[in-house]
């Protein structure tokens, strides 16, 4: 589904470098969460988002 | 029941063609239906089989429509369930081969009409994005959909914008407690998420889900992922909304809010005994005085909290002389004789800033204001 390539937090912010699958090009996403679970949550909905 | 009907069904065999013609008609009055066909009947040269084959088709439509003009005789409509709608559309004439087909959907019809209960869970269902065919009425006015009756008006309340470039930014955070609903729309090029959240004490929130306008379905969540603009829709049935990023990647979102309000009451109820009009006490900010010359001058600041206002002339002889908001002008407006006090009063509430004139220098005017 994805590929967290590199992670940093700052504050209550997480900052990952993630490559979807399907996608050349890695992204980097800022995410309002340090919650790991909240944080797959998130990349999940948007790589759902980009299957459509 | 008199969601789709049956209004004719008949066979029409002759020696050539073997036909079924279904037909309705729907709510609106739009007709509705079609024919089946199987096909050329073999006739000149058709061996005693065929003709057998041929005979044994003819009795199947022939039962099948007679199954039906009875259920028309024995009730005036006759609902077709969208599956079975679905079905009768999709038989094709190598159905015919065994007229088992035909005969299994309508007997599916007759033994099972549709209810208004299956009826409304299809209508839901396609609502949230699965397709059944068929028709629904729609509710295409907002009065229908936030339970406005009648004597009631949708009133826009107020207006309210947004903006957001990063994670954690809040895009908008709003008191909707005057509100019936909230029609937010999203515009710009961005690649966020955002969650869209609900409070009754503006500290703990809730998820929110809102209904997409433009996709109907596609909103269903309190999140709303992707670069995806258009307009969502709440009803709201808390005190406070917001919309918040919850993960950013690129771009600028902004965000139009509009609140609507029901204005407009339905009824009217008598009220006896003892009524308290002013429903909260007021506090006295602190005793003043101001000295008044025969020049317009400022002497009550504007003050949006005031509740009340009591101005005393304190001098013996002198007038003094009132505007609100506007210069004053000597014995006109209301005006103060010597030794005498002006209340403000329901009838003469305002907020605004009070000049005031007196026809002599240095004439005292004491002041008592509440909030």
């Amino acid at each position: 589904m994805y590929q967290i390539q590199e992670q940093s937090t700052e504050g209550e912010i997480t900052i990952v470098t993630v490559l979807f699958d399907g996608d050349l090009e890695p992204e980097v996403w800022h995410i309002a969460s340090t919650d790991e679970d909240q944080i797959d949550k998130e990349l999940t909905l948007i790589y759902e988002e980009k299957q459509k | 029941m008199a969601d789709l009907s049956f209004d004719e069904a008949k066979s029409t065999p002759n020696d050539d063609l073997l036909a079924v013609q279904v037909s309705g008609q729907n709510p609106d009055g739009t007709q509705w239906g079609g024919m089946k066909t199987q096909g050329a009947v073999p006739t000149g040269g058709a061996t005693v089989a065929e003709q057998e084959t041929q005979t044994a088709r003819l009795a199947a439509i022939e039962t099948a429509t007679e199954a039906i003009e009875t259920r028309l005789a024995n009730q005036a409509t006759l609902a077709v369930q969208n599956d079975q709608l679905s079905a009768l559309n999709s038989l094709a004439a190598e159905d015919f081969a065994t007229q088992t087909t035909l005969a299994a959907v309508l007997a599916k019809i007759i033994a099972a009409p549709a209810t208004e209960a299956t009826l409304a869970l299809q209508a839901t269902q396609t609502q949230m994005g699965t397709h059944f065919s068929g028709l629904y009425s729609r509710q295409d006015t907002a009065n229908t959909s936030l339970g406005v009756l009648e004597g009631q008006t949708v009133k826009l309340i107020s207006t309210n914008a947004g903006t957001a470039t990063g994670a954690a930014q809040t895009i908008v955070s709003l008191d909707v407690g005057e509100a019936s609903f909230i029609s937010y729309q999203i515009s710009g090029t961005f690649n966020m998420t955002q969650i869209w959240e609900c409070s009754n004490d503006n500290t703990n929130w809730v998820a929110c889900p809102m209904a997409s306008l433009n996709a109907p379905g596609n909103a269903a969540t309190s999140q709303q992922p992707g670069s995806k603009t258009g307009i969502y829709t709440v009803q709201t049935n808390f005190r406070y909304w917001r919309a918040r990023v919850s993960a950013w990647s690129s771009g600028t979102l902004n965000a139009t809010v509009l609140l609507f309000g029901v204005a407009g009451s339905v009824s009217t109820q008598a009220v006896t005994g003892n009524v308290t009009t002013k429903g909260q006490y007021i506090t006295g900010s602190a005793p003043a005085t101001s000295s008044v010359g025969v020049a317009d001058q400022a002497l009550v600041s504007q003050n949006f909290s005031r509740k009340g206002l009591i101005l005393t002339n304190t001098h013996a002889t002198q007038r003094v002389s009132l505007a609100f908001g506007a210069t004053a002008v000597l014995d006109s407006g209301i005006t103060i004789m010597p030794g005498q006090q002006w209340k403000m009063d329901e009838y003469s509430y305002s907020n605004s800033a009070i000049r005031a004139i007196a026809s002599g220098a240095a004439t005292v005017v004491s002041i008592q204001e509440f909030t």
